[in-house]
């Protein structure tokens, strides 16, 4: 198990390699100058090569890069063309926020969702399962942006009982994490039926119920168990999604998470920042995956990973 | 049975991990360092949390809804609106354009001298003002931040004409040595050639006086952890994120302000910025023009949403250098329909300009018609110009305005009239401004508002630099642009211009005014005394709270 471990971060390394580079040799490819950007009104070429010039961008391209690798392994991404904060630190200050986001909204789906999802595969196809069905299909389907207004406009406005938007207080996050975790808590539900209809046909449920186990304990022991995997599988890629930020929740809800920070790195074209976002969405991506793959040795007995394992 | 658990037990520790997690101690948003004097009333406001920055903050406040600029509060550096908005009510330049266009002294003791060949000017600065770090206004002040906008490139140019501005520059001298100080509060400004809009330059935002020390040391932190001007109010905190919190000064030399502080609230999507006005926890926020319909017709907020007109207009550029017959782009400009766009699209907002130079500014030609909309005739030119066939154009947009695109699209379907095929092209910002110094717009919609009241702020980037993307270049209408800044005499000015203007929209068609829009705001009707200027200026100085 250790040695997996080690093995999945060894591999990170190159993952994180390959990402950056690949962001680098786009950035270079897709057109906008962040110079030109800076420069709106009144330059001229020699003030946009002056420029180029202080920030590094006129090196060859292979310098750049290394410089950057140089850099980013120090975790010193450099600072922001446009604000001058320094990168770590926009990171840092917009994760605090996000994870927030993140934790409250996947609260939300994984406790509507996942009882949701059991709770209808029981009662299979009574009119509560339909109706469960039904509203997950909206939760999905939804846009989050046109939920998050509605519940602005009920919840903000006409009853006045939460915030409309900000971040400083535990209260201005609930109406983002609902209106951010409707879409996860409805394809929770889904892959949670799914799951567990299909655990729920198998012959050692048979077994369980034949030995009087009693209904409860046949479902969320025997059932529930077995069927954790492609629901852990589904939720740990949806915690990661929401551990990179939501730039339309964020954006309504004004919000400054790392989503808002990668859109805008991206449409300013500020290569410090951007690299620093890409590289941090990317980390969050592979670290969630170890986890989840690690999380399946203790959901299911018959994996093993290490010496010898398949 | 331990591992019958586990899965239960994996969940219920994840989620209590998250949810402890997420009741961590927020980050504090860290209001009002210098501004904590009323803080035995913090968090008595109803739903004192909701919004961040300004929860703990008593007296009379004006909460400003505004979007995020994620720069410093550097006009210097950064020409974004949103910078000046913030800024005109912390620093003050030399001089103040009126509404009426006309200008006053704000940091002088009276209207500059003006030498006989018009190239000198002396000023006297009023005695005893105060920056907010306690330091005097000096002379030196002056000199200093006018070397400091030469020196930071952004808005160099508007200097262009002061002697010694080539030099410093290019770095071959570190003094701007047209500027030359006599003493503490007397100078002279000495330029290379006469500049009518000189005065009209120094009363922008880009020539606040800063402090010259304070400025020196603070560096890179200019305009976001400190920024001192003499104006009628301090800097106490500015977040990204968060927002900008001014509280009054007490020694503002232009006499006792009514109001205790400014608070900029950082909210992004429009939507929300109203739905806070709605809830009152703001007192002013921009209309945009896409949610205006909304709002508008709605009965609570009628009478509190007031327009105004800036100085500017949305434009189509055309690339000469894809175009090179002005037949051709005479077509694309009949091919247009402006008034349908203004009535459906801009929901009556905007109308239809009958010249490029606005009304209110010197050069506006009152006797010309609309731009009209005429396919048939477009048709004709285009077959003229050896295209019967119709043409094929490209139109850029830049994504970053949602109006721009509409308005495209809009064109598209209108020009098929006069055979032109449009294919509309949405680019980012970054790539926006890199395809227009390269020349990769073909077309483009626009907008363009004047930095001071004068033609020739308006018309300025059509000469020397490129910066319109129309690459567009016409001697008699260089030399009449340097005829207009020689000559100080109105009327003069006037035939100038409109000659300028005929030769650039109606005889080589290098750009064409689409419209001229109206700005929609809503204001908190308890506040008397705010002002909002035709160039996007707001200002706070006089405002109170009935």
């Amino acid at each position: 198990m250790l040695s997996y471990t080690a093995k999945r971060l060894g591999q990170t390394v190159f993952v994180l390699i390959g990402i950056s580079l690949i962001t680098f040799v786009l950035l270079q490819v897709v057109p906008g100058d962040p110079v030109a950007l800076m420069l709106e009104k009144r330059a001229d070429p020699e003030t946009i090569a002056k420029i180029r010039h202080e920030l590094g961008l006129d090196l060859p391209y292979h310098i750049q890069y290394y410089n950057f690798l140089k850099g980013a392994v120090r975790l010193d991404f450099g600072t922001s063309y446009f604000t001058k904060e320094v990168v770590s630190v926009a990171l840092i200050r917009s994760f605090k926020v996000t994870v927030k986001l993140a934790c409250m909204a996947f609260v939300f789906a994984a406790a509507i969702g996942i009882p949701c999802g059991i709770f209808s595969a029981v009662k299979r196809g009574k009119r509560i399962d339909s109706v469960v069905m039904v509203l997950s299909i909206i939760g999905v389907s939804a846009p989050a942006f046109w939920f998050a207004i509605i519940l602005q406009i009920i919840f903000g406005l006409k009853l006045d009982i939460l915030p409309i938007s900000g971040f400083d207080g535990v209260s201005c996050y609930i109406l983002p994490s609902v209106a951010l975790g409707a879409r996860y808590a409805g394809s929770m539900a889904r892959i949670t039926r799914t799951s567990m209809l299909e655990v729920m046909g198998q012959d050692y449920i048979r077994t369980a119920k034949a030995k009087g186990a009693s209904r409860w304990s046949v479902i969320m022991k025997h059932a529930l168990k077995n069927a954790m995997i492609p629901i852990v599988t589904l939720i740990g890629t949806d915690f990661g999604y929401m551990l990179t930020g939501s730039m339309l929740i964020e954006k309504v809800f004004s919000i400054p998470g790392i989503g808002k920070l990668a859109v805008d790195a991206m449409s300013n074209r500020d290569l410090p920042l951007l690299e620093g976002t890409v590289m941090y969405i990317a980390f969050v991506f592979v670290i969630v995956n170890l986890i989840v793959d690690l999380s399946y040795a203790f959901l299911d007995p018959r994996i093993r990973y290490g010496k010898g394992a398949a | 049975m331990k591992k019958r658990v586990s899965a239960v037990a994996l969940l219920c520790a994840a989620a209590m991990m998250l949810s402890a997690c997420g009741s961590k101690p927020q980050a504090p948003a860290e209001t009002t360092a210098a501004g904590a004097a009323g803080t035995e009333a913090a968090g008595t406001q109803t739903g004192g949390e909701s919004t961040p920055g300004a929860a703990d903050r008593t007296g009379k406040i004006v909460r400003v809804a505004a979007v995020d600029p994620q720069v410093a509060l550097d006009p210097q550096q950064y020409t974004y609106s949103i910078v000046m908005k913030i800024t005109d009510n912390i620093s003050e330049a030399l001089l103040t354009t009126k509404g009426d266009g006309s200008l006053e002294p704000t940091l002088l003791a009276k209207m500059p001298e003006i030498s006989e060949d018009q190239l000198t000017y002396s000023f006297e600065l009023l005695p005893d003002v105060k920056f907010h770090d306690g330091t005097t206004l000096t002379s030196a002040d002056v000199k200093y931040s006018y070397e400091r906008l030469v020196k930071l490139t952004k808005m160099a140019t508007l200097l262009e004409n002061v002697e010694g501005y080539q030099e410093l520059a290019d770095g071959t001298a570190d003094e701007l040595s047209g500027v030359v100080i006599q003493d503490d509060t007397h100078f002279t400004i000495t330029l290379t050639k006469p500049y009518a809009p000189f005065l009209s330059v120094l009363s922008t935002a880009y020539t606040a006086i800063y402090p010259h020390e304070a400025c020196e040391a603070a560096g890179e932190n200019w305009g976001m952890t400190t920024l001192y001007g003499t104006g009628p109010f301090k800097m106490d905190s500015y977040q990204t994120g968060v927002g900008v919190t001014l509280t009054r000064f007490d020694d503002y030399h232009g006499g006792a302000v009514k109001l205790d502080g400014v608070d900029y609230k950082f909210i992004e999507d429009v939507n929300t910025q109203v739905l806070e006005y709605q809830k009152g926890n703001v007192d002013y926020v921009d209309v945009d023009p896409s949610i205006y319909p909304v709002y508008s017709e709605n009965p609570e907020l009628k009478d509190q949403m007031h327009g105004f007109q800036p100085t500017g207009n949305y434009s189509l550029g055309v690339n000469v250098k894809t175009y090179p017959d002005a037949k051709v782009r005479e077509a694309i400009a009949l091919s247009i329909d402006r008034k349908a766009i203004c009535d459906s699209i801009l929901h009556g907002t905007a109308t239809v300009p009958t010249s490029y130079i606005p009304a209110g500014i010197i050069g506006h030609d009152e006797t010309l018609p609309e731009f009209e909309y005429n396919p048939e005739r477009a048709k004709q030119l285009l077959a003229e110009a050896g295209f019967p066939d119709g043409i094929d154009l490209r139109v850029t947009v830049n994504s970053k305005y949602q109006g721009n695109v509409n308005i495209a699209t809009a064109f598209q379907q209108q020009a098929k009239a006069a055979g032109i095929n449009v294919q509309v092209e949405t680019v980012d910002s970054a790539a926006w401004s890199d395809m227009k110094k390269s020349g990769g717009i073909d077309c483009n919609i626009s907008n363009w508002y004047v930095d001071y009241s004068d033609p020739e702020s308006m018309l300025y980037p059509m000469t020397k630099t490129d910066t319109n993307s129309s690459f567009w270049h016409n001697a008699e209408f260089d030399q009449l642009l340097e005829d207009g800044i020689a000559t100080t005499d109105s009327a003069e000015r006037q035939e100038i211009y409109k000659k300028a203007e005929h030769i650039m929209t109606r005889e080589d068609w290098a750009t064409t005014p689409i419209y001229n829009e109206t700005k929609f705001y809503l204001l908190n009707p308890s506040i008397t005394g705010f002002e909002i200027d035709s160039t996007f200026r707001m200002f706070w100085k006089d405002a109170d709270i009935q």
